[in-house]
Parts: structure tokens; sequence; C-alpha cells
């Protein structure tokens, strides 16, 4: 599988690319006022309204550093809604290898929050594979009618 | 345009300027990468030059660029090299288009002249190089930049040409309604050679039949 490689905290993770639509630098967004710490914010993409996760914040190790190498990597999501994206505000964005599949351990994320996914053993390292379509419909379950937002505009 | 300092990587941790490719060449993964280009750690370091604050106003510019919608395709868009010979603008297709190089070269061959340039060096395969505004009849351009020349290969199936341009403009994605047909006065090489004129810029640009041009080269040149 070829892997998007990115950094959330101590942790890598790694995406499938055929997962994602696109990746973006980091843009100004707009805060959403009472929504979870972890929606970072909305901001118009092509003329749509798209949501931001900030995956540092749901991790629960504080905001995403604002670098040039932390990057918003666009997913449709949800599916069956055509042109609907949710991006993820990740850090280290900058690396896609091949991932060699292995046996995955589950590791359960913070409490009452969605984990980034099982670990296995990459290289000398431990690597986080995050299923975006799973992640989003947990965190679209905790951020209430947010996600809509995405699709609706 | 504002300009911040990356952070470079410490003098101390250029690995591959002490023992690597640039160094003495001791170090030991030299052996399995071949080249510090090769090798996870430089790779690594590269990464670190993003780990920097954005520069002033590339937040700002990238949410105004992205809240753009997609403009509308309007039919058939193909990608185009723009370069010029002489006074004249020209385009390729860029699937005719093997690479573009700075100028080396031309080994010329003993009684041959007119549009065989000579034999150039691409990567250690030697090159038939052809006087491509010769063949265009374009004019003559007085004062050649040398900066500015570039060596354009080209390729068919198996075949491979290399000519000199005067400056190689980029790949532009031309939507095909935009093409209109040569003009007239256009020389009868010219012509024959142009499937149409799109406008660039403040000039318009020819695009280059390439099947016809591949077929000109090939009876010319036999």
């Amino acid at each position: 599988m070829l892997g998007l490689v990115f950094q959330v905290g101590a942790d890598k993770v790694a995406v499938d690319v055929r997962r994602i639509r696109e990746v973006i630098p980091r843009v100004r967004l707009t805060v959403v006022h009472g929504a979870p710490p972890w929606i970072a914010g909305v901001f118009i993409y092509r003329g749509r309204v798209v949501p931001v996760v900030d995956l540092h914040e749901l991790a629960g190790v504080g905001p995403c550093p604002a670098l040039l190498s932390s990057r918003i990597i666009l997913f449709p999501y949800p599916l069956d809604v055509p042109e609907a994206l949710v991006g993820l505000l990740a850090a280290q964005v900058a690396e896609i290898r091949h991932i060699r599949p292995g046996v995955a351990q589950p590791i359960p994320g913070p409490l009452g929050r969605p984990s980034l996914g099982p670990a296995l053993a990459d290289g000398e390292g431990i690597l986080r594979l995050l299923d975006p379509d799973w992640l989003l419909s947990q965190v679209a379950q905790g951020a209430g009618g947010l996600i809509e937002m995405g699709y609706e505009s | 345009m504002n300009r911040t300092t990356l952070p470079v990587v410490k003098t101390d941790e250029q690995c591959w300027k002490t023992i690597g490719i640039r160094g003495d060449r001791s170090c030991p993964e030299l052996s399995t990468h071949i080249h510090c280009n090769n090798c996870p750690v430089f790779a690594a370091a590269g990464r670190r030059f993003l780990d920097a604050p954005s520069p002033p106003g590339y937040v700002d510019e990238w949410t105004t660029r992205l809240a753009i919608p997609e403009e509308e395709a309007d039919g058939e868009r193909v990608s185009v090299l723009v370069f010029r010979l002489g006074p004249e603008w020209l385009a390729l297709p860029v699937a005719s288009l093997t690479e573009v190089t700075r100028p080396r070269v031309v080994h010329r061959i003993p009684h041959r002249g007119g549009i065989l340039a000579g034999l150039v060096n691409i990567r250690g395969e030697l090159l038939v190089c052809v006087r491509l505004d010769l063949i265009l009849g374009t004019a003559e351009n007085s004062v050649p930049d040398h900066d500015r020349q570039r060596f354009v290969v080209i390729h068919r199936d198996k075949e491979n040409w290399v000519f000199r341009a005067d400056e190689v403009d980029q790949v532009h994605r031309l939507a095909m309604p935009q093409l209109v047909p040569p003009a007239p006065t256009l020389n009868r090489a010219q012509a024959k050679l142009t499937r149409g004129v799109f406008p660039y810029q403040s000039h318009s640009v020819g695009l280059l039949d390439e099947s016809r041009l591949f077929q000109t080269l090939r009876e010319r040149l036999r």
C-alpha cells in the first residue's frame, strides 16, 4: 500500500493515498463557536465550506504546530454525498512511501475519543494506520451536525 | 515579497559534507545507498526545511487561492510546451516531449550540414540534433541569448530528436477551442507543420503538428 505518512504529536500516522483527495497548505480557518476543540474550523475550498479536524487536538496533544510542514489532507466524506469534503490537519505531511501491511495492534485513543488507528511495526518505529472513513464517522457523531455543513452549503 | 530564513541543518549534522559524498566518503552507509541523495538521513534532513513558520502572507494567499471555485472546463485541454525559435513562439504537445536540457556541445557530422546540426550527447546517448528553425523557415534571431537557450528532446515511438530552442517558457494547459487556424501569410513549410495558433500572454503561439513534424524529420534526414 502506498501511504501518506505524517506526524500527530509523537505518533507517526499513515493513510492510504487512494482515499485522499488532495493535500493543501494550512489556510486561515474560521472558528466554529461551541464546536469541540478538535474542530479547527471551517474554510472555503473552491466555493464550498469544508470543516477541518485538528488531529493533534483529537489525540489530546495540544494544537497542531503552525509550521510550513503542517498541512490539511482533504478526504471525500461522507462518501454518499458528491463533492463533500472534510480536512484533517496534521504535522510533517511530507512523505509518501510504500507501507507493508502487517499484523496491526489496536490501540485505544484518549478517553471518549476515537483512536488514530491500529499500530504496526514499521522499520524501527511504530506506525499508526488511519482509516479516514472510520475516524470521520466517529468524529461526526461527537461533533453533532457540524460535518454536515460540509455539503449543505 | 518578504522572505524568512529557513532553519538550516546544523553544520556538524551535515554528515553528507563530512563523511558523505561531498566529504571523505568514509560513511559505511555509502556502500548500500551509493549516493547521499538516496540515504534516509539526507531525506530526513531535507524534510526539516519545512519545519519553519509560514512566511508572512503565505496562509492568507492560500486561503484566497483555494477559495476560488474551479474554472469550468471548456472542451478538451492539452498540455503543450511553449518555446521560442528566433522571433517565433511555438508549442509542442508534452506527450512527444522527453526532456529540456541546458545547451550541450553539438558534434558536427563531416560533409553534412543544413538541417542536420550534428550529434548531441544526452545522458550518454548520442541523438541527432536538427535545426528546427531551418525546417520551419523561421527568421534567424540576430542576437542569440545563450543563457536562455535550451535543448529540447522529443520522441515518437523509438525515435529521438533534439533541437535547440532560443528560449523555453513553460508547459501551458491549452483549451482546444482556443486554437484557431494559422494565418494564410505563414510560409508554406511552417503552415504545413502548424496545427493552429493560440493566444498566450502577449503573443500568439503556433502549435506544431507533431505527427507531421516527425514525418518531415524522417523524410528529410534519411
